[in-house]
């Protein structure tokens, strides 16, 4: 397949994650971005390089989608490997640098986020003992 | 849209132009003249669309997604008409898209694109309507980037559309 074949496709399922974000299924859509990112990510590899702007585009689409699709390791990868061609344009590094700082902050977000999960989990259960111990102690005293 | 912009899906550009017959039908009737205003440039076009039901106004219920989506279909439609210019790619960002164009019957790689920056305005008047254009030119413009654009704001109560480039 020619890289305009993997865009096309990955066109395709770009607006049809944003249909089914429309209509509130989010996890539909993140699959759909999921699918749309790895057919913009094959289109890059069928780049001619000499095309630097179109390589940037692509690129740029690339990782944005994978962002899209939650998959921010991959967003990141897709960012740094195009930001360490040294002949990439201006416009695409400065979109690339910014989405690699979102990503990361929204890497620290959700860590965050699983950590005060956790946390709470160790409350309930620390409360769970107390009682537990509570019961017992009346029933001992009785 | 779909047929002559490569950039457009048959699903996207029908999405795109029920959202604008739900922003358009909030404040006027069909046919309604738009002001179109390239560079201080005056054009007026007609502008037509059938009248959403309750359905499809209950789907493009939330206002930005709507002005957001509907922007997008008469801006396409207002840089086909004014500079021959149409859609050949989306640009995917962080949150929501805009699209690369190029003029007619160019080849299939984006190395003669500009980029093309939608906003919509709802409610607003021609104050409002500058102001936005202004915005979107200093957002194209921000930070290194070596890519002309080309920033279109839609009013669709003040029934305006600014465009203005960047290069």
């Amino acid at each position: 397949m020619a890289w305009i074949d993997h865009r096309r496709r990955s066109e395709r399922l770009a607006s049809q994650a944003e249909a089914c974000l429309r209509e509130g299924r989010e996890e539909e859509a993140r699959s759909h971005y999921a699918r749309s990112a790895k057919a913009e990510e094959r289109a890059l590899g069928e780049l001619d390089l000499s095309k630097a702007k179109t390589y940037g585009i692509t690129a740029v689409s690339a990782a944005s989608l994978y962002f899209k699709a939650g998959k921010l390791a991959e967003a990141e990868r897709v960012a740094i490997a195009s930001m360490a061609l040294d002949w990439l344009p201006g416009f695409a590094r400065h979109q690339l640098r910014h989405l690699v700082q979102v990503a990361r902050a929204e890497d620290v977000r959700k860590g965050a986020a699983s950590a005060s999960c956790l946390e709470k989990f160790w409350l309930r259960w620390m409360a769970a003992t107390w009682l537990r111990g509570a019961h017992l102690l009346t029933l001992w005293k009785r | 849209m779909a047929v002559r912009h490569p950039g457009l899906t048959p699903a996207t550009a029908d999405a795109n132009a029920e959202a604008a017959s739900v922003c358009l039908d909030r404040h006027h009737d069909s046919p309604v003249n738009m002001d179109l205003d390239r560079d201080g440039t005056a054009t007026v076009a007609s502008l037509d669309w059938a009248k959403p039901d309750a359905k499809t106004k209950r789907a493009w219920a939330n206002e930005t997604d709507a002005t957001e989506a509907g922007a997008c279909a008469c801006a396409l439609a207002a840089v086909e008409l004014i500079d021959g210019m149409l859609a050949v790619s989306r640009a995917e960002v962080l949150t929501g898209a805009d699209y690369y164009i190029a003029p007619a019957g160019r080849g299939m790689d984006l190395e003669d694109c500009r980029r093309f920056e939608v906003s919509g305005v709802d409610h607003g008047e021609d104050p409002l309507i500058r102001q936005r254009l202004r915005a979107k030119l200093a957002q194209a413009g921000r930070g290194e980037s070596s890519l002309p654009a080309t920033a279109c704001v839609v009013g669709f109560r003040a029934r305006r559309i600014l465009l203005a480039d960047l290069d």
